[in-house]
């Protein structure tokens, strides 16, 4: 089926008449209570806390409105400062609303953290306003002598070139978290973006005078200063904040993942499983493995000309075997999927499994009637694995099945996220066992 | 200075108003082919509507914004539910060909359906869609790619693409 086929198919859907019965836009209730209130107990008691000292109180509370809900503790209590981020509970009534609230919420975190662990020296933060719709915020230093501007979001802005190489060489990385450093703005202005699978906080620096960035010794703002400042921020959302907020917001389908920015979006699916368990007795194979090696040679037949995908294979070298007719030490060659390659595919495919992931494998092509899929295996794919299916098919090296948006969504395993790795294999040979 | 913003506020109101009268059919028929369902789909038109209306400046992109709140809404509303609503659940007429199509664009994961319509349907490029989504312009291709493939399947399985 070829581009205008479809498009040809898809018109089909303008014979479909439309509700004769819209309302009028003014007459459609909003939804402001009670998420919104909570919202503005929570912005009122952040700024009030982060200005109080500087005598701005009656400014925050002019700006955000009165508190509604905070009968006693008042604002700016030592114990709502080390709160970790409220990720729940939210109303799912409003998936769009939840999201803004939610990021926001994180953006205010971040506004207080500023305060407590310091900016860097003569920057004075106040807020500004509430930038472009979900997931935007913005401290904006504009009345005084320079502009801090944070935006805080699940899914990546377009103006950060994550995952693609940074403009500038990377300053950092902690784990699954990168700092990369942007280009200098059309302002001026530089910008920061800390990088977690599912959330980004891009900072940018407007410092009064121009940028003296390469030259510390000058006055301005200095390079070590942010770095410094963006591990204490790093450290501080891992310790405190639930995976539950790096992970997408309630009422909503979970972020944008690490495998989907990799530029794999479902790869070969033969199948999905509702438990671990079945999907460890679903798979034909199940190992321990390294990644060894990235093949992106493999071209995937591609009818739009306008794309250029290809398939990845993977080489793994097989450290367990769990199931299987497999030998340990034996190289596995994987194909998983289709992508859009690059010349960092094989860090960044490191970078997603870790040292050492368990795979749930099934042979390329292999039919899977009970999923009503049909094998039909190309003839280069002989004696090629695939993953078992494109959700929870890789479990890397920190316990996170990272390639498992449905099944987390239905429940299962999200006491896994963060298991010790040996419990997690335990957990699965156990699945196995059970299986006889 | 005030009636100069308040005059401002209302032409974007009126703007927003003639955006919905003019585009809401469009947006609710690409949220049907993505959900289902009727009732969801006009749930989702008129409360990403009103949420820019209520939003106002804040807003610089207004009808991108729209579009990825409607679809945003109606995913939240879909994943609530726990399962995409069959298209002979919906009471509601329409064309045999529309149900085929319909019927057929279901058998594809979320984001497969909502890449489909809003590449296919609306016309927006690969890069849009992932604004939209929430996806990047490479994934929204391999989710177009596979979704001709299974498309293709199930609509030529059925023999209602070739003529």
């Amino acid at each position: 089926m070829v581009d205008r086929e479809l498009r040809r198919w898809l018109r089909a859907l303008d014979s479909i008449e439309g509700p004769t019965d819209w309302p009028r836009l003014s007459k459609i209730p909003g939804k402001p209570l009670p998420t919104a209130r909570r919202w503005r107990a929570f912005a009122s008691a952040a700024v009030a806390l982060a200005l109080a000292g500087a005598g701005l109180t009656v400014a925050a509370v002019a700006f955000f409105g009165a508190s509604e809900t905070e009968p006693g503790g008042g604002p700016g209590t030592r114990n709502q400062q080390q709160a970790p981020i409220p990720c729940t509970p939210l109303e799912a009534e409003d998936a769009s609303q939840i999201e803004f609230v939610t990021e926001t919420k994180i953006g205010l975190w971040l506004f207080e953290l500023l305060q407590e662990t310091g900016a860097p020296e003569g920057w004075v933060v106040t807020p500004d306003h509430l930038a472009e719709g979900p997931g935007g915020f913005r401290l904006d230093l504009s009345q005084y002598e320079g502009r801090f501007e944070v935006g805080v979001g699940a899914s990546r802005p377009d103006w950060i070139n994550y995952p693609d190489p940074p403009a500038e060489p990377q300053l950092a990385e902690r784990g699954d978290a990168a700092l990369y450093g942007g280009s200098t703005g059309a302002e001026g202005h530089q910008s920061f973006f800390l990088v977690f699978p599912d959330l980004w906080i891009g900072v940018s620096v407007f410092p009064e005078g121009g940028l003296t960035w390469e030259d510390p010794g000058k006055e301005g703002i200095r390079r070590d200063a942010m770095v410094a400042w963006f591990h204490v921020v790093a450290e501080e959302i891992e310790r405190t904040t639930p995976p539950a907020c790096l992970t997408g917001s309630p009422g909503e389908e979970p972020a944008l993942g690490l495998w989907e920015r990799f530029g794999i979006a479902e790869g070969h699916e033969v199948g999905r499983y509702e438990s671990l368990g079945a999907m460890a007795r679903g798979a034909h194979a199940v190992v321990g493995a390294v990644v060894t090696g990235v093949d992106g040679d493999h071209i995937y037949e591609e009818d739009d000309p306008g794309s250029a995908l290809r398939g990845i294979r993977v080489t793994l070298q097989a450290t367990e075997v769990l199931k299987g007719d497999v030998g340990v030490g034996d190289a596995i060659p994987v194909v998983v999927g289709l992508a859009e390659l690059d010349e960092n595919v094989e860090e960044r495919f490191a970078e997603l499994v870790g040292d050492e992931g368990i795979f749930f494998l099934v042979p390329a092509g292999a039919p899977r009637p009970e999923f009503g899929i049909g094998g039909e295996a190309p003839e280069e794919w002989a004696g090629d694995w695939t993953l078992a299916t494109s959700q929870g098919a890789v479990i890397d090296d920190r316990g996170t099945a990272v390639f498992a948006t449905d099944i987390v969504d239905r429940g299962f395993p999200e006491d896994l996220d963060g298991m010790p790795f040996p419990e997690v294999r335990s957990r699965i040979r156990s699945a196995i066992d059970e299986d006889g | 200075m005030g009636g100069v913003l308040d005059a401002a506020v209302r032409r974007r109101n009126e703007w927003i108003e003639d955006l919905y009268r003019e585009r809401r059919d469009e947006l609710w028929r690409a949220l049907l082919a993505y959900s289902g369902d009727a009732e969801l789909a006009a749930d989702a038109v008129a409360e990403a509507f009103a949420q820019a209306l209520r939003r106002g400046e804040a807003l610089r992109s207004p009808l991108r914004w729209i579009w990825k709140a409607a679809f945003r809404i109606a995913a939240g509303e879909l994943k609530a539910r726990g399962r995409v609503r069959h298209v002979d659940d919906v009471p509601y007429q329409m064309p045999d060909q529309a149900t085929d199509l319909l019927q057929a664009i279901a058998t594809l994961s979320p984001k497969q359906r909502a890449a489909v319509v809003l590449h296919y349907y609306i016309g927006y490029p690969a890069k849009d869609v992932a604004k939209i989504i929430g996806s990047t312009p490479g994934a929204v291709r391999v989710h177009l790619s596979v979704s001709r493939r299974r498309l293709r399947a199930v609509l030529r399985g059925g023999g209602e693409t070739d003529g």
